[in-house]
C-alpha cells in the first residue's frame, strides 16, 4: 500500500439499516474515486464487541480514515455522500 | 459188506412226501420187476434218524439204493445227502436225487456232494417209468463194490 | 516559549477535534443517526440495538443452515451471514463489501441478473452455481426477496445449498434402481453386513422369511441348515471369506410356523477397495417343489420296483408251485387212460384224451408264462454293442433244418450296431422268423430283414414275410399275452412270442408293431437303440 493510500475502517452492526446503507455508499465511492488506492476493512461489531475497543467505537456506523493524514472519524448519517467525501478528504 | 434183509428183494430206501409220487415210483418199481423192500420216510429229518439208526445199530440192514426226493419237509434234500455220504455204512450206497426242478445249477451241486443219478420227475407216464430202469442199473453198477 | 506554544496550538487542536467528534457522536446519537452504541459492560464490550428487539432474530440469521446475503440493487455484498462465508470459502469480512459477481461464474452471473430482475415482482428463486474460493462450483438454490427498509432497496437472498441434495438424489436414483431390481427379482434376493445384519431384502426374500427381515439377524430370519448342522452367520461369512463365493450349496430351512423348504444358497462377498469384508449378498432359491417332486418321483420308482419284484415272485411261485399238481394230472390221467382205454362207454375214452391235453396244455402256458416273467431281465453288466448282423445270421443257423425243408429264401440288408443285450436280441430274432415260417402260405416262405435309422440314433428294423398277413382289426391284439388269431387245431403254440417281443423292446424304450393285411404278408417293425443313441440304457 502506497503512502498515498487510503487506509479506512467501517464498524458496522449486523444488518442494522444505516449500517449497509454507509457500506454501499462508502465502498461505492472508494471504488469510483480511489481506484484500488484504498484498503477498506469492514468489522461487524456483532461478530467482534471487542475489536470497538481498539478505534473507542460508541456509536454504529463509524468510518475511521487512518490514512492519509490525521486520524479522522466519522459518525452519524453516513448516507450523506457529501458529507462522507468530505470525512475522506476527497473533492466534494 | 451186509446184504439186504431178504437176499431177492432190493432194499430201497425212499425219501419223498408226496403220496402220488410214491405210487409212481413204486408202480415203476413193479412195472420194471423189481421186488423191492420199502423203508420210507416221508420228511427229512426221519430219513437222517433212519440212517443214524442204521450207522447205530450193526445189525440194521442197509439199503441197497436210495431214492431221494429234494422237496421234502424238514431238512433239505442236500442235508439228508450229506449226511447218507457221512455214514460210515453208507457212504457207497448209491443215491438217486428226484426233483420237479430243472435247474442244472442244481445238478451240478448235488453230483458234487456224491449224488448217483439224477432223476427230473417228468409229467408222462412212460418217461416216469424209466425211473425202474434206472434204479435197477445203478444197484447193478454197485454190486461189484459190495 | 515557541515550542510549548506550539505544542499548545496542536494539543488545542487535536482537543478540538476530539470535541468535535464527541459531539458529533452524541449529536449522531441524538439524532437516531446511529443503529446501535458499544458499552462497556460487566462481560466486555456489548453492542446496544436501538432499532427493536432482533437479537432471537439475529442470532437465527447468523446461526440459520442456509447462507444468506443482504445486497443492493448493484450486487453489492452489504451484509453476509457465516454459512455463505463458509459456502463460499472466503472469510466473512472479505465478503462484506464485496460483488456478488466475484461468486458467480460468467453463466450464472447471467442467471443471476434474470433472478434479480425476476425479483421485481417480489420474490425469485432459481438454481445455479456459487464459485467459491477454491474454485470449486457449489450447486445452490437462490431465493431471492425484496427488502426494502427505511425507503432503501435491497435485496435478500437465502442460498441454500443442494451439493448434499443433489448428492442424495444421484443415491436415491441409484438406490431406487438396486431396489427395483432387488424387488422384482423373482428370487430371494439378501444383502447382509459382514456381522449377518439384513441390510437388503428383495419381495420374494421378505415372503420366504415370512416377515420384514430388514435389519434382523440372517440367521434368525432364514434358520438355514445342512448335513454339517445349522449354518451360522460365521460359518457363512468364514466360507465367503475363504472361497471367495458360495455357488448353489444344497440347504434346508425350517421355519418357526413349521414349514420346511429345500433350498439352493449361493453367496458373493463384497469387498472394500482396502479388501475388507463389507458384507455378503446372498440368493437362496426355493428348490422344495422341484426336491418334493424327486423324491416323490423316487419313492414312486421304488414302488414300481417293489411291484415288479412281487409279480416277478408271484409269478415265479405261481407257475413254479402249479406245476407239481399238473404233473400229477397228467400222469394219473395217462394211468386212466392205461387203465380203462375202451373199457368204459365210448365218450369217455374221449374224455380222457382231452383231460391229458388239457394238462399237457396248461403245463405249457406255464412254463411260457414263466419265460415271459423272466423275458426282459438283464443279464450282467449293461448293454454293449451288439452287431445285429451276426445275431441275425447265428439265429438263422438254428433254423437251418427248417429253411431247407420248406425251401425258405431269407434276405437281409446291413444291420447296425445296436446299444442291447446280445440274448434279447437274440430272442426277437428268434420269435419273429418263428413265427414266420409258422403263418407262411403256401408259397414257400420268403423272408427279408432290413434297418433304417432315424435322426437320433435309434433304428427301426424289419422282419418282412409273405406269410398269411394279419387283418388290420387285430394288429393290436396280436402282441397281447396269450393271444392268438387261429385255434390250435390249425396252427400250434401259445400266443406267447410276440408278447415277449414287445415286452423286451419296451425294455429298451422302442415300439414293436406290425403292419399287414390279410393274405398278402406281413412286416413287423421294431425301434431299438444304436450305439450312440439317447435312449441306451443298461
Amino acid at each position: 500500500m502506497g503512502q498515498q493510500d487510503h487506509d479506512l475502517r467501517l464498524y458496522v452492526a449486523g444488518t442494522g439499516a444505516k449500517s449497509l446503507r454507509a457500506i454501499q455508499i462508502i465502498t461505492r465511492l472508494c471504488e469510483t474515486e480511489l481506484f484500488g488506492r484504498y484498503q477498506l476493512e469492514i468489522v461487524d461489531v456483532y461478530r467482534h464487541p471487542a475489536r470497538a475497543v481498539e478505534d473507542q467505537i460508541v456509536a454504529i456506523p463509524t468510518l475511521i480514515k487512518r490514512a492519509p493524514g490525521a486520524i479522522k472519524r466519522l459518525v452519524g448519517d453516513l448516507s450523506q455522500e457529501a458529507r462522507v467525501r468530505t470525512g475522506l478528504g476527497l473533492a466534494a | 459188506m451186509t446184504e439186504g434183509a431178504q437176499p431177492d428183494r432190493l432194499s430201497l430206501l425212499l425219501v419223498e412226501d408226496s403220496p402220488a409220487d410214491v405210487y409212481l415210483v413204486r408202480e415203476a418199481m413193479r412195472r420194471e420187476g423189481l421186488r423191492v423192500h420199502w423203508d420210507i420216510a416221508d420228511d427229512g429229518e426221519w430219513a437222517i434218524r433212519m440212517i443214524d439208526e442204521v450207522d447205530s445199530n450193526a445189525s440194521t440192514p442197509c439199503p441197497d439204493v436210495m431214492l431221494l426226493d429234494l422237496n421234502v419237509p424238514r431238512c433239505t434234500g442236500d442235508e439228508v445227502l450229506e449226511r447218507i455220504r457221512r455214514s460210515p455204512r453208507l457212504a457207497h450206497t448209491p443215491v438217486v436225487i428226484m426233483t420237479s426242478s430243472e435247474s442244472l445249477d442244481d445238478r451240478d451241486r448235488l453230483m458234487k456232494l456224491g449224488a448217483t443219478e439224477y432223476f427230473r420227475k417228468p409229467s408222462n407216464l412212460r418217461e416216469f417209468m424209466k425211473l425202474g430202469r434206472l434204479v435197477r442199473e445203478v444197484h447193478e453198477r454197485s454190486v461189484p463194490l459190495k | 516559549m515557541q515550542v510549548s506554544e506550539k505544542n499548545q496550538v496542536e494539543r488545542i487542536a487535536e482537543l478540538e477535534q476530539r470535541l468535535a467528534e464527541a459531539e458529533e457522536t452524541l449529536e449522531a446519537i441524538r439524532q437516531g443517526d446511529v443503529d446501535a452504541v458499544v458499552i462497556n459492560g460487566p462481560t466486555g464490550e456489548q453492542v446496544y440495538a436501538l432499532e427493536g428487539p432482533d437479537h432471537p432474530y439475529r442470532i437465527l440469521v447468523e446461526e440459520m443452515h442456509q447462507g444468506t446475503v443482504t445486497l443492493d440493487p448493484d450486487g453489492l455484498v452489504l451484509y453476509c451471514n457465516r454459512q455463505f462465508a463458509a459456502m463460499v470459502q472466503t472469510p466473512v469480512e472479505s465478503v462484506i463489501g464485496s460483488q456478488i459477481h466475484q461468486y458467480l461464474t460468467q453463466d450464472d452471473a447471467a442467471a443471476f441478473s434474470a433472478l434479480i430482475a425476476a425479483a421485481a415482482g417480489g420474490h425469485s428463486q432459481g438454481e445455479l452455481n456459487l464459485l467459491a474460493g477454491n474454485d470449486q462450483l457449489v450447486p445452490v438454490l437462490l431465493s431471492l426477496n425484496k427488502l426494502e427498509v427505511s425507503g432503501i432497496q435491497n435485496l435478500c437472498a437465502v442460498i441454500t445449498d443442494l451439493t448434499e441434495a443433489r448428492r442424495n438424489e444421484a443415491i436415491v436414483k441409484e438406490e431406487q434402481l438396486s431396489r427395483l431390481i432387488l424387488e422384482q427379482t423373482a428370487e430371494p434376493v439378501i444383502v447382509i453386513d459382514a456381522r449377518g445384519k439384513i441390510l437388503r431384502a428383495g419381495e420374494a426374500a421378505r415372503r420366504l422369511a415370512g416377515s420384514n427381515v430388514l435389519f434382523q439377524d440372517f440367521g434368525v430370519a432364514f434358520p438355514i441348515f445342512d448335513q454339517d448342522g445349522p449354518v451360522t452367520v460365521s460359518r457363512l461369512v468364514s466360507d465367503v471369506r475363504s472361497q471367495n463365493a458360495l455357488r448353489s450349496v444344497e440347504v434346508n430351512m425350517s421355519t418357526r410356523e413349521g414349514r420346511a423348504y429345500a433350498l439352493l444358497l449361493s453367496a458373493s462377498p463384497l469387498w472394500s477397495p482396502g479388501r475388507e469384508l463389507l458384507g455378503c449378498v446372498l440368493t437362496l432359491t426355493d428348490i422344495t417343489g422341484r426336491k418334493r417332486a424327486e423324491e416323490a418321483l423316487a419313492r414312486q420308482a421304488e414302488q414300481l420296483a417293489q411291484s415288479n419284484s412281487d409279480l416277478r415272485q408271484f409269478a415265479y411261485s405261481a407257475s413254479h408251485d402249479l406245476q407239481e399238481p399238473l404233473r400229477h394230472l397228467a400222469i394219473y390221467t395217462e394211468l386212466l387212460q392205461q387203465r380203462y382205454a375202451g373199457k368204459l362207454d365210448p365218450e369217455a375214452d374221449q374224455f380222457i384224451e382231452r383231460t391229458i391235453d388239457a394238462a399237457h396244455r396248461m403245463e405249457r402256458l406255464l412254463r411260457d408264462l414263466l419265460a415271459y416273467t423272466h423275458a426282459a431281465d438283464a443279464p450282467q453288466g449293461d448293454a454293449a454293442s451288439v452287431d445285429a448282423n451276426s445275431v441275425l445270421a447265428k439265429v438263422l443257423a438254428t433254423f437251418e433244418q427248417h429253411i431247407a425243408k420248406e425251401n425258405a429264401v431269407i434276405t437281409s440288408g446291413p444291420l447296425p450296431v445296436l446299444c442291447v443285450h446280445e440274448v434279447h436280441l437274440s430272442q426277437l430274432f428268434q420269435n419273429l422268423i418263428s413265427n414266420s415260417f409258422k403263418y407262411h402260405g403256401n408259397a414257400p416262405l420268403k423272408l427279408h430283414i432290413w434297418a433304417d435309422g432315424a435322426d437320433d440314433g435309434t433304428w427301426r428294423l424289419s422282419v418282412e414275410d409273405n406269410g398269411i398277413g394279419i387283418d388290420g382289426r387285430y394288429h393290436q391284439q396280436v402282441f397281447g399275452l396269450f393271444k392268438r388269431l387261429h385255434g390250435s387245431s390249425r396252427y400250434t403254440g401259445n400266443g406267447i412270442g410276440l408278447a415277449i417281443c414287445q415286452k423286451i423292446v419296451q425294455r429298451y424304450g422302442g415300439k414293436i408293431w406290425v403292419e399287414s393285411t390279410s393274405g398278402e404278408g406281413s412286416i413287423f417293425r421294431f425301434t431299438l437303440p444304436g450305439k450312440e443313441s439317447a435312449h441306451a440304457k443298461a
